[in-house]
């Protein structure tokens, strides 16, 4: 392990490494030949104005899609034919641009389906351990409102999710993404529709994570959000990457002033 | 209401209860009419809650499980014929119904929902007419007798057999609410809402699918087996369309989605039109009157009407909405 780090001692451990990925829907090239690496314990960001393929490049990360060209390795693997079911057991988690939960479960609940991965895994093995299978179900109901806690939904934990307003199923996708401990978490514009006071909270929250070690790979385009997040940054346009660097690097970097920023100030 | 949070209680205590009920039923009827009326009711539930696990839970349509029932059956039959005793014609009868769910299922679940409902709905209408038709084998139309059931040298008197049907219905109700009850439950809960959700959560939905699809046709070949022991013959009716509207109804009247509701329906199905055939002419008519009212009435069938009342009369409280809390961002 030592010897590892001290390898790349440059670069901290790459847990994301993306080389050369394509996406093609029929003639549109959504993402064009994107390569970057995400550091282990680092938010990195993804920004870039709307239809620039941020959503695309995401779904070949999680596995929704699979990539036209170019490899996708975490934590030193190929990924891009791991099917979609594979990847949360490997330590990915993700949060999806449209809220994905499940109706008629409770809240509670929907977090629990989070367990997932970590828990006996069919009809017949479960009946097999009926005295494990059922222990664990009281101490994940436990667990499941220690997430609920974390993300500040303690007290709707037994209500239907379809009682949730739009800002707190975005901290249940959250909570719900936790409980399969990834190391890897993927979150899709986890802004959008959020007021300011959400927004922030949502923030602290990412930042609380990234403390304790978690990777972050965050798609936004409220660059303000970004800026004081983020360790590093790319930047999409049409489905190429014009640039990667720091919140600052990026912020002075001409191409990007005038693909998004300087498009957003003509707006203002 | 069809909820599984709603429900997350005990999951022995109620099938305990029920399986004290049921043996006690026998010393208060009178006829051995009324015993096999008894011993279908049992029939009924372990089919309806193969059926709920399936289309109450999971999500999945399936308008085969008649076909699944007459192939228990006349697994059962056929090697009973060739000289199998119970205990081995019995879980190869349930193996047949598991290895053709499979051939149907593997090639079908990648597919939308409706494509299950279909390919099962065909499977049903062709192992009708093969019962009809391949007389050599399935002696046709007329069917086949099924001997006596002996174990161990023992002929099993028909009450006995009653008794045997509780204690398996009763052992499926504890498989059904250790499902829902668990983290399966859930699961299968997934499979209904969003399958790219349930796949990024780490669920393989194709392979709980077919699960929950052969846990469904096994309970079918299961609750088959006990009809054909019960009269004692199969014949292509049992895998006739009647029987899957007997199924619907007592899925509908029980509620679907709910741990008792097959159970409850299976009873109402069973037991209704012995009251009804004071009415002559009348029955049929008024049958189809009183589905209608609990179409219309009890959308989550008896269970559901059952829980809403025990929840007004012992816990006035829990029947409102709880208070919507504010959560500071
Ligand atoms: N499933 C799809 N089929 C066809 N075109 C798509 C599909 N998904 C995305 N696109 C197109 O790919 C481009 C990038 O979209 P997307 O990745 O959603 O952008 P972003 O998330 O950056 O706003 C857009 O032009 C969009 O219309
Ligand atoms: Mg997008």
């Amino acid at each position: 392990m030592n010897a590892m780090v001290s390898e790349n001692s440059a670069v901290s451990d790459v847990i994301l490494d993306i080389q050369g990925a394509s996406k093609h829907f029929g003639g549109l090239v959504a993402v064009n030949d994107v390569s970057f690496q995400v550091g282990a314990g680092h938010v990195f960001g993804l920004i870039g104005p709307n239809g620039a393929g941020k959503s695309t490049l995401f779904n070949l990360v999680t596995g929704v899609l699979s990539p036209s060209a170019g490899e996708i390795g975490f934590d030193r693997r190929p990924m891009s034919r791991a099917p979609l079911h594979t990847r949360s057991a490997l330590g990915m988690a993700r949060t999806f641009q449209i809220v994905r939960v499940f109706p008629g479960l409770s809240v509670l609940e929907n977090v629990m389906m989070g367990f997932h991965p970590r828990l006996v895994d069919g009809i017949l093995p479960s009946l097999l351990r009926i005295a494990h299978v059922l222990r664990t179900e009281r101490a994940l109901r436990q667990r499941a409102r220690e997430l609920l806690a974390f993300v500040g939904l303690e007290g709707r934990a037994d209500e239907p999710v379809e009682h949730l307003p739009h800002g707190q199923l975005r901290l249940l996708e959250i909570a719900r993404a936790l409980a399969s401990e990834p190391r890897l978490l993927l979150l899709d514009e986890p802004a959008a529709g959020l007021n300011d006071g959400e927004t922030r909270h949502l923030g602290t929250l990412i930042q609380q994570l990234n403390r304790s070690g978690l990777t972050v790979l965050l798609v936004e385009h409220n660059i303000d959000f970004m800026m004081g997040l983020c360790h590093r940054i790319a930047v999409l346009d049409h489905g190429c990457k014009i640039a990667e660097g720091t919140p600052r690097e990026i912020q002075r970097d001409d191409k990007v002033i005038e693909a998004y920023l300087g498009r957003r100030a003509s707006h203002a | 209401m069809n909820r599984i949070h709603a429900l997350g209680t005990g999951i022995w205590q109620i099938p305990l209860l029920i399986l004290l009920a049921g043996l006690v039923v026998p010393h208060l009827l009178s006829s051995g009419f009324h015993l096999r009326l008894a011993s279908i009711v049992c029939i009924y539930t372990i089919l309806c809650v193969g059926f709920n696990l399936l289309y109450g839970y999971a999500g999945q349509i399936s308008m085969g499980q008649q076909g699944f029932f007459a192939l228990g059956a006349y697994a059962y039959a056929l090697l009973t014929q060739a000289g199998w005793p119970f205990y081995a014609a019995l879980p190869a009868s349930l193996l047949v119904c598991a290895g053709v769910t499979l051939v149907i299922g593997v090639p079908l679940l990648r597919l939308r929902s409706h494509y299950l409902a279909m390919a099962s709905l065909c499977f049903g209408l062709i192992f009708a007419g093969v019962a009809s038709r391949w007389i050599d084998v399935t002696g046709g139309t007329a069917g086949m007798m099924v001997p006596s059931l002996k174990v161990a040298g023992h002929l099993v008197s028909r009450t006995e057999l009653y008794y045997g049907l509780v204690v398996i219905a009763v052992a499926v109700l504890l498989l059904q609410n250790f499902i829902v009850g668990t983290h399966l439950g859930r699961v299968l809960y997934s499979l209904r809402g969003d399958e790219t959700a349930a796949e990024s959560l780490g669920v393989n939905v194709t392979a709980y699918k077919l699960r929950v699809f052969v846990l469904s046709s096994v309970l079918a070949g299961l609750a088959g087996v006990g009809f054909a022991l019960v009269s004692r013959q199969v014949n292509p009716s049992f895998g006739e369309f009647p029987i899957l509207v007997t199924i619907l109804t007592v899925s509908v009247v029980g509620g679907l989605g709910t741990r008792y509701g097959a159970l409850l329906g299976a009873i109402v199905v069973v037991l209704a039109p012995q009251g009804l055939t004071a009415f002559g002419d009348l029955e049929t008519l008024l049958y189809g009157v009183c589905l209608l009212l609990f179409l219309l009435f009890m959308p989550h069938g008896l269970s559901g009407f059952l829980r809403a009342l025990c929840l007004r009369l012992f816990r006035p409280a829990a029947a409102k909405p709880a208070p919507r809390l504010k959560v500071s961002p």
